[in-house]
């Protein structure tokens, strides 16, 4: 009974080795491209913010739609440190844990306000607050208002044996992959120790878990604690790498709903719930968004209108996520899948 | 003068309060017969804004008169939106928030591909009227006179007609309601309907007095969110007093705090509100 049991773990965790050092060495043979880098990046970062997301909706059953909030609490930390203290200006990676502990303190402070009520009337709250504090830097002198705040490069780090140069991409990838597997990794520990179980099983019924004396309150605190220093990470990094971050609600400011919803998208299309399906759904929906761009980019908004469309199908055809339908299929075989396409065109 | 200030700025609060509250019955009326958050709503009240434009600039047909139409339009295109894409989701939290987000993308960048990012508005004149100490720019008091009619018809369509109460009951419970004989996927069709004509009358009439571009549609369903939760969610009686409350908080908050960050006030009595009547202000338990 164990055996084979044993012997499929080691196959996942001999197939997770070998995807780690192929994402590795991936850029090599393209380094010299500096796009295609560039939205893998992009790729790596999201997939962190959709990974703090799957933590605390997908595990803990908490929906946030305030992860903007978090995610531009790091940016914005990351983007006035660089702007006020000359020592952040020279070396602004300090600043990518301080904009994670910064967004702690966020999150933190939208759970002890939020965490009382559930589902819809917790989504919708954060959603509130999220927009409060966007309106709120958008108004601000100190955050420059809706002007934004320009990062500059950070300098070139030599040393005897080699040089990084981050006006290139490539160093922005080994950080932001780095990032990305320390988060997945986390979300990955946190789900299989006890405070994983306990958190799955407020998702699952938050009134029985709380009346076997389980503290729910500290548990989704807890979790808030990790998602958010993820989210505001990812942020500082993307504040870092992008150069210039403002507050509008459009598509493309950090405080923005676009901002919170990215990240679901992502988890949605990948697998809520799984360690896997945030990576996938970041690379699909960036990977996506960026193809859409260049081959429709002739008129403004119409590789978005595709994207919408395409999106819509991907969300009818693959309810489970894309993880999800494999993982299903391993498992029970075609079947349910078969079933729910059936019910989709029989109705 | 700081009072006539408050004054004026309290009276457009209502107005905006009001139409801002009719797109939000819309979408209460959604989410109280189908379960499910509409986050495309604010996205048909954009389109509703449009096809007021159009009209007004191609066939020179008065805002006034193109409501109606703007109505009929929207309560077929809301019926086929329920076919196609409404009713598969019924229920579903997430789900329906992630759909429906989809949609409001494809909605607001097709408008951005056929007509460009430009601010537009129409530029027609009622006249301006006087009362007491305030002058009333005409074009506000035919929106607001128009909301009030469009919010009692829709009281009067809920309370008195068959299908009305059949679309209460459904709200209530939808077993039940299928259990006494109700043909809940008729009425949800004729629920879906009415709302997003809701939000395209809202649009319409919100036209006269606002800037129309594509990307509104975002910030009228952050409204229409929040005011419709303040309301209680479903509770579409709520929602118009969700409205005023919002509309006038955010009016008067100009007085006190940059204009730009009035609305801030506005989510920020949303979220005290969640706080100490999770239920809605208007809800109950």
């Amino acid at each position: 009974m164990n055996k084979p049991r044993g012997k499929k773990i080691d196959v996942v965790s001999a197939v997770t080795v070998a995807l780690i050092i192929a994402a590795v060495l991936a850029p090599m043979p393209i380094a010299g491209q500096t796009y295609l880098i560039q939205v893998l990046v992009l790729i790596l970062i999201f997939a962190t913010l959709a990974q703090a997301w799957n933590l605390l909706a997908g595990y803990a059953g908490q929906p946030s739609l305030g992860h903007a909030a978090l995610f531009g609490s790091g940016a914005y930390t990351l983007a006035l440190l660089t702007f006020y203290v000359d020592f952040f200006r020279y070396n602004p990676w300090p600043a990518i844990f301080i904009g994670g502990f910064i967004a702690s303190m966020v999150g933190l402070a939208v759970g002890a306000l939020c965490f009382r009520l559930r589902g819809p009337y917790f989504a919708l709250a954060t959603l509130a607050i999220t927009e409060v504090i966007r309106l709120i830097v958008a108004n601000t002198d100190f955050t420059q208002g809706a002007l934004g705040v320009t990062v500059p490069t950070p300098p070139k780090v030599e040393t005897p044996l080699f040089t990084i140069d981050f006006a290139e991409k490539l160093p922005y990838y080994y950080i932001a992959l780095a990032i990305m597997l320390v988060s997945a990794y986390v979300v990955y520990a946190v789900s299989k120790s006890r405070y994983g179980l306990m958190l799955q099983s407020i998702r699952d019924d938050e009134d029985a878990t709380a009346s076997l004396g389980v503290n729910t309150f500290r548990l989704k605190m807890m979790a808030m604690f990790i998602s958010a220093f993820m989210a505001g990470a990812a942020g500082a990094l993307y504040a870092v790498f992008i150069s210039y971050i403002d507050p509008s609600l459009d598509p493309g400011g950090v405080l923005t709903l676009f901002t919170s919803i990215d990240p679901i998208l992502m988890t949605i299309i990948g697998g809520v719930g799984t360690i896997i399906g945030p990576i996938i759904g970041a690379a699909i929906k960036v990977g996506l968004g960026e193809y859409l761009r260049v081959t429709f980019g002739w008129k403004a908004g119409l590789d978005l209108v595709v994207f919408g469309a395409i999106f819509m199908v991907i969300f009818f055809v693959a309810r489970r996520g894309i993880w999800g339908v494999v993982k299903t299929v391993t498992r029970e075989g075609w079947g349910p899948v078969k079933a729910d396409l059936l019910k989709l065109l029989g109705r | 003068m700081p009072f006539e200030l408050a004054l004026v700025n309290a009276v457009n609060g209502v107005i905006l309060g009001s139409i801002y509250a009719t797109i939000a019955m819309g979408m209460s009326l959604i989410f109280g017969v189908m379960g499910i958050k509409n986050l495309a709503h604010g996205d048909f009240a954009m389109l509703g804004m449009f096809t007021s434009f159009w009209l007004w600039s191609l066939f020179n047909v008065d805002p006034l008169i193109s409501i109606p139409v703007t109505f009929a339009l929207f309560f077929i295109l809301g019926m086929a939106i329920t076919k196609l894409i409404f009713k598969h989701i019924v229920g579903e939290m997430m789900g329906s928030i992630i759909l429906t987000f989809g949609l409001s993308i494809f909605i607001e960048n097709v408008a951005q591909a056929l007509w460009g990012g430009d601010y537009r508005w129409i530029p027609v004149s009622y006249g301006v009227y006087k009362l007491g100490p305030l002058s009333m720019d005409g074009k506000y008091l035919v929106a607001f006179s128009l909301t009030i009619a469009l919010i009692v018809l829709t009281q009067l369509f809920l309370a008195k007609t068959k299908v009305g109460i059949a679309i209460r009951a459904v709200t209530q419970d939808p077993e039940a309601a299928e259990s006494l004989g109700i043909n809940v996927d008729r009425i949800r069709l004729v629920g879906g309907g009415l709302g997003i004509a809701l939000a395209g009358c809202g649009g319409a009439i919100l036209a006269l007095i606002f800037y129309i571009y594509p990307y509104v549609g975002i910030l009228l369903t952050l409204y229409a969110l929040i005011i419709t939760v303040l309301g209680g969610l479903g509770n579409v009686l709520g929602a118009f007093f969700g409205g005023l409350i919002i509309g006038i908080a955010q009016s008067v908050a100009t007085i006190q705090v940059p204009s730009a960050l009035a609305p801030a006030v506005g989510f920020a009595i949303f979220v005290l509100a969640l706080l100490f009547r999770p239920q809605g202000l208007f809800g109950k338990r």
